[in-house]
């Protein structure tokens, strides 16, 4: 690795202002799960290392069933996929973080890493959509809230400026009624990159028509990919085989997978078709048990 | 008659077992001298070009660098395990041939500096045109890569018995084409040398080698340094498979940067570079021809392969010939035609690897053999049951099978895997998960092979030695790859001498100390460095003996060792402790306790170079695995749920070392090779340089497994046991393969079997249909 | 750049020194050390060869930079146990043929102990989940379940 400076701010104002007077020379560190690995491989090479795992107000797990979920970004994904509120309230996000790499890398990687780091086949990223994230971002000069589905620009791009810090994760409260899953699609059952992942929430009402349908996919464009047609397609409905088929060929057509080292763009093609049926499918089963 | 062995046929846990759990075994990359540098090497991004200039200067200059070199630095011969092949070179000076060859080298205080030093060296080619793939590579006017005419290395064909006449008396007849891909060997610890040459002129060498003996002989004749100026220590390895097998240029490397900088240096491949630049599993372009009876016995066999040679010589021709041997002899058959191009290209080049082409070779023999049994509406155990080799009879190609237990070996898998039973199942066509099961046989030499360097060259050689306190040292030349050799061998010794296995003392790999022997490869160890042992440890036993027997009074052939005592059959109260003897014969008869053993391998021999008829090696083993697999139809996603394993290994010395290398075998190699590994090469440059994607097995992807010990005795073998190392692996992939056929009824006849290429094959096969 | 003082608590045993920035927590074991029973078989965290405890959790030291790893405490394969005093993964592992050419072994171990400390009882699933990060290429795996399982037992 390349030579660099190394600071570890005690406190969110300091890494802010760090941040400022570095800028696009500067990495933040969370896990390094990522980071460590892109310096070794000369992807990146940063003149400053700020590592944030002493500022205390970015490690965090808040639930409340009014409020919902607030996460700060250096919870590890091992810590994030056992922590009782999620894994009662959000299950997709927990199986989405349990999906990622191996039990190492789970233990010191992070949500806000695997968010900033912004690869096409994050996992969490595609069930964070779906539950309707929205991300705090801390910059020099104000603080200010988006989306996460308007988070990314491209493969490893976000939109996070130079002086920003990720500050906070958080997913609103669920309706009644709603459901959803994460399902990876790999060679191995283990350190995999997805060829493809899909994540699905689906909410009905009690005669089992779908009123609100989440779907968002890994692996499958530049950047975590929603698929607002599909969901469109699917409220209003009453989930059934037909209406699954119908919307997982929706998602086909929103898709464009590429070839690469793990599939061809044929295979994922099929493959999205696959795992979105089964995933809302899934989805529906545990609904209505 | 079943003997009744004091420790022989025991499940022993391995010497080295706890030195290796706490942490304490030193790996070459362990290994610390005062002074030691750390070297690197600076390889080509070119798959082909000349190499007009190379400036070293600021490599040199930079603080910390202790030596630079290139080509001018080193003897500029060329290498290769035999070196009537040889055509490598330590750092290249005319040309590079593959991406990752190597050009320059330097040695620096630390890593980072030796970095810095590579990156600051300016290489100016020439680039050339390349080719990848064996086929165009053939043809009249593909792009040199050697100086020969063409880029055929060898083109070899057998016949054996009349192979157009077997074919005419065919009642059926199957071809098809195969492939096998380029394969990494993942050995967990990266290939490193360690090297110090000092000023006396003797080069000492810590090297990652299978083969320490070869390998010093090797460094000797490249580097002109007399042979006993030369010392080799074979490290503990962190795997090998063959990988290890002769001289790398990194061995050389680290030599000529230690003379040059008069310091230690140790050159330690990154996993990087142990994907792009090591070598690799030949990969092997294979169409198959076979023609059986009506009642399934097989007739004629006929392949074509074109071997990917790749940028350089190892030992191409000897694995894609030991590849065509296997037509003739798994099975016997009778009529056998093979026809084997090996050919240069600008890829990364091959080398041994576990099972030595007969992975390759078995993958399409043994999917062919179940095509075949499908057409007759036949059960594919019974076609194998009329086809396998029987004990005590000659291949068409000369090979002398003795001991072979192959019938008791599918019998066994049959009969566990409750085959018959499965494969009567309804199999429920719509169904989204679907199970199969499948089966494949092999042959394999279980005691080396006298092909590579001379007329008649297997040897192994031992020495036992008894010291006045009881305690026994063996010095063998042989090598402890993890394989479990060491703990074999000293169990022999301790069989032998009727002592404990604590008593013993193994020093092996050490050239300085340790009589001759060639290494551990083709699954020979257990065979021919267990025989040399054998003897030594006998011819020990023989000199406590006579001083015992005057000192009991006794004549010599009435006396047993055992538990550490030496005493009268019949008669174990009346005794003198193996530590007396030893100290008796040492101090009041002048003649330390010192037994030798040579094991020449007698009963094979170097197989006739014209036609490659004759018996080449001197035992065989055989195995029968089965699989079970469940097929995911939507995905093509391939869950391997059980093997069963029945393994003919002559006799399992320690049957816990043997389930061992079966389970390891499997599920670490064998599952890989068939459902996942490739190692993809665009242009020449692998582009899956890392574990993620590269794959190999992981422990949520095992099996269940169940391991079965046939045992033949073998004649010639040390207690009758004969080689399991290779073996385990070599039926893994089609038993896979056909299981899937069972499941799903497809063929991926193209490896990996991976879930696209099912899916793919499944939807093609629907579409025909309706 | 400057050097850094850090001060780690290894295998209980405390240690100040300067370090590059740069420097891994597996090449500060290995290398400052001398501790080598720390393997590295790929230094980009996908073998699980480098596995270490650090604050309680298993990581792999080769992501892992020296300086973040001030003031934390670590445990390698040489604070497990030694030969007077075994730990019992040690010997399970020993005894049952779960260790082979044993450079996966250091880390199987700290991963596995990890987990016992964790959870005393674990499933096959579990076992596997945890230990899906550690690579073998000899074994096979199924002997060091077995082993672990067999100190579950006791």
């Amino acid at each position: 690795m390349k030579e660099f400076q190394y600071v570890m701010p005690a406190t969110l104002e300091e890494a802010v202002s760090l941040t400022a007077q570095y800028g696009m020379k500067s990495a933040l560190l969370a896990g390094g799960t990522d980071l460590i690995v892109q310096m070794k491989r000369g992807l990146k090479s940063p003149s400053c290392i700020i590592n944030l795992k002493r500022i205390r107000e970015l490690k965090y797990i808040c639930y409340s069933p009014e409020k919902g979920l607030s996460i700060g970004p250096l919870i590890a994904h091992n810590e994030l996929s056992e922590h009782r509120a999620i894994v009662e309230n959000y299950p997709l996000l927990a199986e989405a973080a349990r999906t990622i790499g191996t039990f190492q890398i789970r233990e010191r990687g992070t949500i806000g890493g695997n968010i900033c780091n912004a690869s096409p086949a994050a996992d969490t990223i595609p069930p964070l959509i779906c539950l309707g994230a929205k991300l705090r971002l801390q910059g020099s000069a104000e603080e200010r809230t988006t989306g996460i589905e308007d988070f990314f620009e491209g493969p490893q791009k976000t939109r996070l400026k130079p002086d920003e810090v990720l500050t906070q994760i958080e997913i609103p409260i669920l309706p009644p009624c709603t459901g959803g899953i994460y399902l990876k699609l790999g060679v191995r059952k283990a350190l995999e990159v997805a060829i493809v992942g899909v994540a699905t929430l689906l909410t009905l009402d009690d005669q089992k028509t779908c009123v609100g349908a989440r779907i968002a996919l890994a692996s499958v464009a530049p950047i975590p990919l929603p698929c607002h047609r599909a969901e469109a397609a699917l409220v209003g409905e009453k989930i059934g085989d037909k209406v699954i088929d119908q919307a997982a060929k929706e998602v086909q057509e929103e898709a464009v997978p590429i070839s690469d080292l793990r599939g061809t763009a044929e295979y994922r093609r099929e493959m999205i078709y696959v795992l979105t049926k089964r995933a809302l499918n899934e989805a529906f089963k545990r609904i209505v048990g | 008659m079943v003997e009744a062995y004091h420790i022989i046929g025991k499940k022993v846990p391995r010497l080295d077992a706890l030195s290796k759990a706490m942490g304490d075994l030193k790996y070459v990359s362990d290994l610390y001298l005062p002074g030691v540098l750390v070297g690197r090497v600076l390889r080509s991004p070119l798959p082909h070009g000349k190499i007009l200039h190379i400036d070293i200067s600021k490599a040199v200059r930079l603080s910390g660098v202790k030596a630079a070199i290139t080509a001018e630095d080193t003897p500029r011969k060329k290498f290769c395990m035999n070196p009537t092949w040889a055509n490598n070179m330590i750092l290249q000076d005319e040309k590079v041939r593959y991406v990752g060859d190597q050009v320059a080298a330097v040695a620096a205080i630390d890593e980072d500096t030796a970095s810095e030093a590579i990156s600051l060296i300016k290489v100016d080619y020439e680039p050339l045109p390349a080719v990848f793939d064996p086929e165009e590579a053939m043809k009249p006017g593909a792009p040199k890569i050697h100086r020969e005419e063409n880029n055929i290395v060898v083109h070899s064909v057998r016949n054996f018995g009349d192979v157009e006449r077997g074919f005419r008396e065919a009642d059926y007849i199957c071809e098809g084409n195969f492939y096998s891909p380029a394969i990494a060997h993942c050995c967990l610890e990266p290939r490193g040398c360690l090297a110090s040459y000092d000023l006396s002129g003797n080069l000492r060498v810590w090297a990652t080698t299978q083969t320490p003996h070869p390998l010093r002989e090797e460094l000797s004749e490249v580097l002109g340094i007399p042979q006993n100026k030369v010392s080799v220590f074979q490290a503990p390895m962190g795997g090998a498979f063959g990988a290890r097998m002769g001289m790398d240029p990194i061995d050389g490397i680290a030599a000529i940067l230690s003379m040059k900088s008069q310091r230690p240096v140790k050159v330690v491949n990154t996993r990087e570079e142990e994907f792009l630049s090591s070598r690799i599993r030949y990969p092997m372009n294979i169409w198959i021809k076979s023609g059986t009876k009506k009642d399934g016995r097989l007739v004629a066999r006929e392949i074509k392969v074109i071997t990917d040679n790749g940028a350089y010589n190892h030992e191409g021709q000897y694995i894609m010939g030991n590849a065509g041997s296997k037509l003739a002899q798994l099975y016997a058959v009778p009529n056998i035609r093979y026809n084997g191009f090996l050919v240069y290209t600008n890829n990364v080049y091959g080398g041994a690897f576990r099972g030595y082409g007969n992975p390759q070779i078995t993958y399409a023999m043994e999917i062919q053999l179940d095509q075949i049994a499908e057409a007759l509406q036949m059960d594919p155990a019974e076609i194998r049951m009329i086809n396998a080799n029987k004990p005590n009879s000659v291949t068409a190609s000369g090979c002398e099978i003795g001991s072979c237990g192959l019938i008791e070996c599918i019998k066994t898998v049959a009969e566990n895997s409750k085959w018959e039973e499965k494969k009567r199942a309804r199999k429920e066509e719509r169904s989204l998960l679907r199970r199969g099961i499948g089966m494949a046989c092999m042959i394999h030499g279980g005691s080396g092979v006298k092909f590579f360097w001379g007329k008649d060259c297997n040897f192994s050689s031992a020495i036992v030695k008894i010291n006045t306190d009881g305690s026994i040292d063996l010095l063998t030349g042989s090598a402890e790859l993890g394989q479990g050799s060491n703990t074999t061998l000293a169990m022999i010794v301790a069989e032998v001498l009727g002592v404990s296995l604590s008593n013993i003392n193994i020093i092996n790999g050490d050239t300085d100390t340790t009589p001759a022997c060639l290494g551990a490869w083709g699954s020979r160890q257990t065979f021919t460095a267990g025989n040399a042992t054998q003897y030594a440890a006998m011819e020990a036993r023989k000199m406590l003996f006579e001083v015992a027997s005057e000192l009991l009074e006794a004549r010599v052939q009435d006396l047993e060792a055992k538990s550490g005592n030496i005493f009268v059959r019949g008669t174990p109260e009346k005794y003198v402790t193996v530590k007396q003897a030893a100290a008796e014969s040492w101090r009041n008869r002048g003649n330390p306790i010192i037994g030798k053993g040579v094991n020449v391998d007698p009963w094979s021999i170097q197989p006739d170079l014209k036609t490659g008829y004759g018996n080449v090696s001197s035992a065989y083993a055989f195995a029968a695995q089965a699989a079970e697999v469940e097929v995911d139809t939507e995905t093509g996603f391939v869950n391997v749920i059980h093997f069963w394993c029945a393994h003919d290994v002559g006799k399992a010395i320690n049957p816990l070392g043997a389930e061992c290398q079966i389970e390891g075998g499997v599920i670490s190699m064998g599952l890989g090779y068939a459902l996942m590994e490739n190692l993809i090469l665009h242009g020449g440059k692998a582009q899956n340089t890392n574990f993620t994607d590269y794959k190999i097995p992981t422990m949520l992807d095992t099996c269940q497994i169940k391991t079965y010990f046939i045992e033949s005795l073998d004649e010639h073998g040390p207690f009758g046991a004969k080689g399991v190392g290779e073996p385990a692996m070599i039926p893994s992939a089609a038993a896979i393969a056909n299981a899937i056929y069972d499941a799903v009824g497809i063929w991926v006849t193209e490896l990996p079997i991976t879930p696209e290429k099912v899916l793919k094959a499944i939807n093609e096969k629907q579409k025909s249909k309706g | 750049m400057a050097k850094v003082t850090i001060t780690i608590y290894v295998n209980g045993e405390s240690y100040e020194t300067l370090v590059k920035p740069s420097t891994t927590l597996l090449d500060f074991l290995r290398d400052h050390l001398f501790l080598t029973g720390t393997k590295k078989g790929c230094n980009t965290g996908e073998c699980g060869a480098c596995t270490v405890i650090l604050d309680g959790k298993v990581v792999n030291a080769c992501l892992v930079l020296a300086v973040d790893a001030s003031g934390s405490h670590v445990t390698t394969v040489e604070g497990l146990g030694d030969a007077e005093h075994p730990h019992l993964l040690q010997v399970a592992f020993a005894e049952h043929g779960a260790i082979q050419c044993g450079y996966c072994t250091p880390g199987m171990l700290i991963s596995s102990k990890a987990l016992l400390d964790r959870n005393p009882n674990p499933s096959e699933a579990e076992i596997k989940m945890t230990l899906a990060g550690n690579l073998c290429r000899c074994g096979g795996y199924l002997k060091i379940i077995e082993a672990i399982k067999s100190v579950v037992k006791t």
